[in-house]
Formats: C-alpha cells, structure tokens, sequence
C-alpha cells in the first residue's frame, strides 16, 4: 500500500497542493495510465462514500419513505372493509381479547426496547440559540415526530455539543438508523461530557431493540456506578440473563 | 455521453438531487400507478410495489449524486423499466428459478436500454463499494463516515479527540484501503470490461 500516493490524491481532490505539486500532479495524471486509474478509481470511492453518508443523502432517503407512504397508505385506504357486527361476534371478540391478554403476558419477561423508551424532553435552544432547523429539532423530537426530528437534525449547520448529538442519536435509533447513531454515539462516548454515560446507556439500548443482547449485555457492563442510568441499567441485565 | 441531447425529463433527474418533495410528488403521481398496477399483475402486491419504486428512485439519486446522470430519453420509460426489471430479479430471488413476464411493450428504444444498462451497472457497483466498506476495520469505518457525516476535518478531530494531521492522513490510507480492496476483488474486474 503507497501511503504517500493516497496522501496526494487526498490533497489535489481538496486543493491543498502548492501551485508546482498541482503541476506536477497533473502532468504525472496525463502520462502515467497506471497513476491515472489510481486516482480515478481514488476518487470514485471518495464521491461514493460523499453519496452514502453525507446528511443530504439521509434527508433524501426520509423524505422519500414519507412521500412514498403517504401515497401507498392513501390507496390502500381507498378500500375500506366494513363488517356488520352481530352479537356472537362479540363472544368470539372477547374470546380472541383474553387470548391476546394471556399472550401478551406470557411474551412480557423478554425485555424490549419499548420498555425503555421513555426520552427525556429536549430544551436546548433557550441558549440564545436563532437556528430554526434546531428549535424544529426539538419540538419535533419531544411530540416523538422522530423522523421529522431527524430531518431538522440533519439541517443544523454544526452539532457541535455532544448534548445535540446525544438527542440526535436517540432520534436515529427510533428511526432504525442504528449503524449511524452508533457513530455519533460512539463519539460522545471518546468524549468527556455528562453524556459519556449516558451514550453507553443508548448504545445498549440500540443493540437490545436490534435483538443483539450479547452485545447489550457488554455495554451495560460498562456503564459505571456513579452513572445516571446504572439502576436501570442493572435492571436491564438482570432481565436479560 | 456529453454528444446526446438531453431530454427535457431531466428535470426528474435534478428534482430527485435536490430533494424537492413537489417533483418527487410528482414521480408518484404521474408514473407509479403503472409500475403498481405492473407489478399487481404479475405476482406482487402493493407493499412490493413499495419497495421497488423506493430502491429504484434511491439508486437513481445515488448514481446522479455520485456520477452525475445525464437522461437522453424519457423518465417514464426509463424509470418503468428499471422498476419492471427490479421486480423480476426479486421474483426470480423468491422462486430459486427462471420466471419470464410475457412482453406486451415489444420494442424498447435503444436510448433506454443504455440508460437503464448504466444505472443497473452502477447499482453493482454501489454494492461493491458497500460490501468492501463493511470489510474495512472498525476504525476506518468510523472514521470514514464521521468525516462524510460532519461538515470539516477540524470538527472529526475534535470529535476523535486526535489531531487534525492524524484524521488527514487516516482518511486518506482508510480510503486508498478501500480502493485496494476494490481492486482486488472478482467482481470489480468485470465492470472494467
């Protein structure tokens, strides 16, 4: 592996080379094919992982599920079944309410994701903040409109305090977005802030809702004593085992 | 392909890349009843149709966002048969064997063959990139996608808690990694063809 050659191509795709390198640069781009399919190929995978994980693409991917469900569910609704009710449907109702009760009960040991899902409320714009997309952020994450909150996240020109990126996160895992709020929440938790714990708690709780209780299990073991969330926490373990 | 006209459907195309919810309302109006009632008619229901127009209009933002897409025929017809194509591929998926769906349209212009064959290479590809991205170890993939995900070098340093020379450097041997895996494997061979 050439690590001085992907140093160059990385400087001449952002510009950062003095005017005789850039020269150079371009000249060896010309008479070198093998240099030449290097850098293109270099170059194609840096615009592919732009494409993968830029927020525009995210934002696009969201509003599209929206435009897409609003359009499917309206037809589905065209069809409306109406059934007329009559008195030993009622039996039958009642019987299938009480087997759906026993069920539910008998499925109620496994711990899931919906038992801990309770978010603290998000207030973080009374700080002389006049970002729009950032109050959007927050209203919309405490009505529980997760993809919306998302979409208004991904607007904010910097999150830059691991407090908006705990509750974008926590936004994402509603959305199923897991591998994404694990990178965020990854990056709180290199950090030193009162979210370092709590990201973990998170972390845990996007492994348990993508059924990964091994993984689970490790990250809960990792929050410490002193944290907000030990308690529950050692609840969580103790469930899981 | 900069010598062939453009055709007017283009703006489709740019709507898509701007995510302008008014044009891709539009794509759901004008062109999705057919694609559902196709795919109704042929095995599937409403829910299928879902997905395939969604991974469909995905993998045209995608290869307009990452290549640049140039349409020299109409969307319709461009759009209803990579969408009609994409449904035979999972019908084929699902039943293990060869299914054939009769052909009323018989002709199809020569113009869309090769822009539907050109972003169907590039799905490929962008499934290529995928696979070899999830090979790539745990610490280049993070930091690769936090310096995509966050506006500058300066921000995924600080959010590393590394320097900003280190993130340089990393992303640029994490991303010529990549590359050399690309290059390595079986499949990017035949789309060098």
């Amino acid at each position: 592996m050439n690590e001085e050659l992907y140093i160059g191509f990385e400087n001449y795709l952002n510009n950062e080379m003095l005017p005789e390198e850039k020269l150079d640069f371009e000249q060896r781009l010309q008479n070198d094919p093998e240099f030449r399919e290097y850098f293109r190929l270099y170059a194609e995978t840096t615009r592919f992982l732009d494409t993968s994980f830029s927020p525009e693409t995210a934002a696009f991917k969201e509003n599209l599920k929206a435009i897409s469900r609003e359009h499917f569910g309206e037809s589905l609704k065209k069809q409306p079944k109406v059934i007329s009710f009559r008195p030993w449907q009622y039996a039958v109702a009642a019987s299938i309410t009480i087997l759906f009760g026993t069920w539910f009960m008998m499925q109620s040991n496994d711990p899931e994701y919906n038992d801990f899902n309770q978010h603290e409320k998000a207030y973080f714009t009374e700080r002389g903040s006049e970002d729009k997309s950032l109050k959007d952020a927050q209203d919309f994450f405490n009505s529980k409109e997760y993809q919306k909150a998302v979409v208004s996240f991904e607007k904010v020109a910097v999150l830059d305090t691991p407090e908006l990126q705990y509750f974008y996160a926590i936004a994402l895992i509603e959305t199923n977005d897991f591998s994404k709020a694990a990178v965020v929440l990854n990056s709180i938790r290199q950090g030193n802030s009162i979210y370092k714990d709590k990201a973990t708690w998170y972390l845990a709780l996007s492994e348990l809702k993508q059924h990964k209780t091994q993984e689970c299990r490790s990250l809960l073991k990792q929050i410490p004593p002193d944290a907000e969330d030990f308690d529950k926490a050692q609840e969580l373990l103790e469930d899981l085992d | 392909m900069t010598g062939k006209n453009l055709h007017s459907d283009q703006i489709y195309i740019d709507g898509l890349l701007q995510n302008n919810s008014d044009v891709i309302q539009t794509i759901y109006k004008r062109f999705v009843p057919k694609i559902k009632n196709h795919i109704r008619n042929n095995s599937g229901n409403d829910d299928d149709a879902q997905d395939i127009v969604q991974e469909v209009l995905i993998v045209i933002y995608n290869q307009a966002r990452t290549n640049g897409l140039q349409l020299t025929c109409p969307f319709d017809a461009y759009f209803f048969l990579l969408c009609k194509r994409r449904w035979l591929n999972e019908l084929k998926k699902r039943s293990h064997k060869e299914v054939t769906i009769p052909e009323h349209l018989v002709s199809i212009d020569e113009p869309v063959q090769g822009m539907v064959s050109r972003t169907e290479i590039f799905d490929e590809k962008q499934s290529l990139f995928d696979e070899m991205f999830q090979k790539l170890g745990e610490k280049c993939r993070e930091l690769l996608q936090l310096s995509f995900v966050t506006k500058t070098m300066e921000e995924v340093a600080e959010k590393l808690n590394v320097s900003y020379g280190y993130v340089r450097k990393k992303k640029s041997l994490c991303t010529g990694q990549l590359t050399e895996m690309i290059r390595q494997s079986d499949r990017y061979k035949s789309f060098k063809n």
